[in-house]
């Protein structure tokens, strides 16, 4: 799986690391029990602190998606509670987004579409 | 006969460095190569109307560097035959400088006139860090085992050569005592080997270049330079193992400063095959991977000044790949980049002033 980085992004580039993943999951494109690599070896390869990409670790371990030990470095979990239910963050941030597709003029049809294309990735 | 082996010294030096720059900074096929003069190839520059602009740069560019080469050859030949030593070593020593600026220069002027082009068709930098989760750390190629028993060859050689000066074996038939003139030779010949081993565990833990979505391709793409690189390494240490036992050998039948001078000679021509070698097989790699659907995802044109320097504040990497030649380079926006830059500015500095000294006085 390809991480990509965005420098000029407001986005900050852990989030930017924790997002990729998580998406990497969600798509099957990082399996379940899948080694990830360590700390170091990431930001060696990204060219940035390691203080950030153990910080997009930490964030991927507290909500549940992967699992970090010393001896083995960080895994994708076998099994990722499924709570069935989208937060409350996340609830908003699809709010900003159904918002802004309304003002911009994209039929309820269109942004169907779009999720279920989504969806199916 | 001094005289002429050193002159052929640097002509072994300096004519192969000369036709491998030549081949590396200067193809014709552009088209088929991922950067052109430092300035990553795009899909834009493919399309009709670009192409025929690019051609023309490279045209130019590439005629000028035919034209240096050339005199290269010219000028190197002809100092072969300049007949009183201290003039012979001062005209090569203010050629090398001169050539390796001359050399840079169309391929500075390339760079510079691509990255206008670029800014001309409206393409900016995007600034996407990419790498790859999957080979992240983990491609690695260098045979370390090879590489520590090569040099540690190269110091039994060593340690050899000093119990041979020092008279602790009885091998000194033909040296001069109090010299240590094999101590020497074989002492050059490890430091060398020394030097080398850092720099193969460097660009073998160096980054991985993407060139594709594909976490496969680029695994083997990255491998395979790696892997390129060191093998070269280690033959290079066997070369000077093996020249380091040759001179001991001489030394002890023969003490004869010519036969020392052909082992030097064959010493380099044996490193400028091996460099040859290491080109081609970098050639073939690139051929291979990056010509065909893959293509550089990384946009860090910008970064590289004049294509051939790179200051990036915003990379922790202290060594990248060189976009011009092959190897490796330093990012001089590194804390230690900036220092290896401000000492190798004085050392040429230095030497410049010493070569000024010397021509006044002479």
């Amino acid at each position: 799986m390809i991480i990509k980085i965005n420098e000029y992004s407001d986005v900050p580039i852990y989030l930017q690391i924790r997002n990729q993943i998580v998406m990497g999951i969600s798509s099957g494109e990082l399996e379940a029990g899948e080694q990830l690599p360590t700390v170091r070896a990431l930001s060696m390869e990204i060219g940035i602190n390691t203080m950030t990409v153990s910080k997009a670790y930490q964030i991927l371990k507290s909500e549940g998606f992967i699992l970090t030990d010393r001896k083995n470095g960080a895994r994708v979990r076998m099994q990722i509670h499924q709570s069935g239910t989208v937060s409350g963050e996340n609830k908003d941030e699809l709010r900003r987004i159904v918002s802004e597709a309304k003002i911009s003029g994209v039929t309820k049809e269109d942004f169907d579409k779009l999720i279920e294309e989504m969806w199916g990735e | 006969m001094e005289n002429f082996f050193l002159g052929l010294i640097m002509y072994i030096c300096i004519v192969p460095a000369a036709v491998i720059l030549y081949v590396l900074l200067y193809p014709r096929n552009w088209k088929k190569k991922a950067r052109i003069f430092g300035v990553n190839n795009r899909p834009e520059f493919l399309e009709e109307m670009s192409a025929e602009h690019i051609d023309g740069i490279v045209r130019s560019h590439h005629r000028q560097a035919t034209v240096m080469l050339v005199c290269t050859l010219v000028i190197t030949t002809a100092l072969l035959f300049v007949p009183v030593l201290t003039v012979k070593m001062i005209a090569w020593t203010i050629f090398v400088y001169v050539f390796l600026l001359a050399f840079a220069v169309p391929y500075a002027l390339g760079n510079s006139e691509i990255k206008k082009y670029k800014k001309v068709l409206g393409i900016v930098s995007e600034k996407v860090l990419y790498a790859d989760l999957k080979n992240a750390g983990n491609i690695h190629a260098l045979n370390v085992s090879g590489l520590a028993a090569a040099n540690l060859v190269g110091l039994i050689l060593f340690v050899l050569a000093v119990l041979c000066d020092v008279e602790l074996l009885p091998l000194k038939a033909a040296m001069n005592p109090g010299t240590f003139l094999s101590t020497g030779f074989a002492g050059m010949f490890f430091f060398t080997s020394l030097v080398l081993a850092p720099i193969a565990v460097l660009i073998d833990r160096s980054k991985n270049q993407i060139i594709s979505e594909n976490s496969d391709i680029n695994a083997n793409y990255n491998r395979a330079r790696k892997k390129v690189f060191g093998d070269y390494t280690i033959a290079l240490t066997w070369v000077n193992n093996a020249a380091a036992l040759i001179t001991l050998l001489i030394l002890i039948r023969v003490r004869s400063e010519a036969a020392t001078l052909v082992i030097l000679t064959l010493y380099l021509l044996a490193i400028m095959l091996f460099t040859g070698k290491l080109v081609k097989d970098i050639i073939a790699v690139e051929k291979r991977y990056v010509n065909g659907e893959a293509k550089l995802l990384e946009d860090d044109d910008d970064h590289w000044i004049l294509g051939m320097f790179y200051y990036n504040p915003g990379d922790m990497h202290l060594n990248v790949p060189k976009r011009a030649g092959v190897g490796m380079t330093i990012n001089m926006a590194h804390p230690a980049g900036k220092a290896i830059t401000v000492i190798s500015i004085l050392v040429i500095l230095g030497s410049l002033i010493s070569l000024i000294g010397s021509v006044i006085l002479w």
